[in-house]
């Protein structure tokens, strides 16, 4: 295959396209996903691939002009067939599940307030600890928004991906991460105003 | 809303690693080529590029992106050196 510069790239993919270039990247992304995808997919690999590259070749031909020169142009390319394919398996993955789903039911055991237990009946260590985490517990419902408190729990709790929480939440993925990045500030800040201790140090009293 | 005591460390954890300015999923998106082309170049993209180093720590989805990346390339790379 011809090795080619990025202004080369850029060159060959412009109007009038080479046909060549399209076909050797092409054939470019194909291998590289395929390979990333090959522990992910067990059937239809090879046809699941190539829908894929179909929709990133469209996607990176619109998008030659955002290009700015500071990677390989194979690499940003490589990027842009990555982001297409994992965002369509994350959503195809994540689909029929709510939020609701995620915030309303627990698979491990769900933390209980503090005055459902007795201190007195647990060691000092373990007492100290449930302290902090009640402390966690009711920052989370009181310093939160709603909206910042369904991000984090689906997230952290569910295990769903910052991408398919923002479409459930009719938001995107910047902004959501801006509502949750705000939301950690707020905790941290609270968490030292109400402890005394930094998110560092209360961590550091569970894995001592 | 129920919340597992594994999800109160979770935060706890996230709270630990939590700076006054991070990157969004689409800033980190823009440069995050440009970092996997430094460490395939045996540069250190953490210290020229930490606000990408510090979101491919808090963010599982531009994580996996991240490391899919470097898996197709070294794919393409290792096919190119059969061939040449």
């Amino acid at each position: 295959m011809t090795q080619r510069t990025n202004a080369e790239w850029l060159e060959q993919l412009n109007d009038p396209k080479d046909d060549q270039a399209l076909a050797d990247l092409r054939k470019i992304l194909l291998r590289g996903l395929r390979a990333s995808l090959s522990n992910r997919i067990n059937t239809d690999l090879d046809a699941i691939t190539e829908d894929f590259v179909q929709d990133a070749l469209l996607k990176i031909l619109k998008s030659l002009d955002t290009f700015r020169g500071e990677s390989r142009f194979t690499t940003w390319a490589q990027k842009i067939a990555i982001h297409v394919a994992y965002t369509e398996l994350r959503r195809r993955r994540w689909k029929d599940i709510s939020l609701q789903d995620i915030t309303e039911t627990a698979e491990g055991e769900v933390f209980a307030p503090a005055f459902l237990t007795d201190p007195s009946t647990t060691p000092e260590r373990e007492a100290s600890q449930n302290d902090m985490l009640q402390v966690v517990y009711d920052l989370i419902d009181t310093e939160l928004t709603d909206r910042q408190r369904t991000a984090i729990v689906s997230i952290l709790q569910g295990g769903m991906p910052i991408d398919q929480v923002a479409r459930k939440m009719n938001t995107n993925r910047n902004a959501l991460y801006k509502l949750i990045h705000d939301a950690r500030k707020r905790l941290q800040q609270a968490l030292m105003d109400s402890t005394g201790f930094s998110a560092q140090e209360v961590l550091a009293m569970f894995e001592q | 809303m129920k919340i597992e005591t594994t999800t109160l460390k979770k935060v706890l954890r996230s709270l630990s690693i939590t700076q006054e300015e991070e990157m969004t999923c689409g800033e980190c998106f823009q440069q995050v080529d440009m970092y996997v082309d430094m460490l395939r170049d045996g540069k250190s993209p953490a210290e020229v590029l930490p606000l990408v180093e510090h979101h491919l720590t808090l963010c599982p989805p531009c994580r996996e992106e991240f490391e899919a990346l470097v898996v197709a390339l070294r794919a393409v790379d290792e096919d190119s050196e059969i061939t040449d």
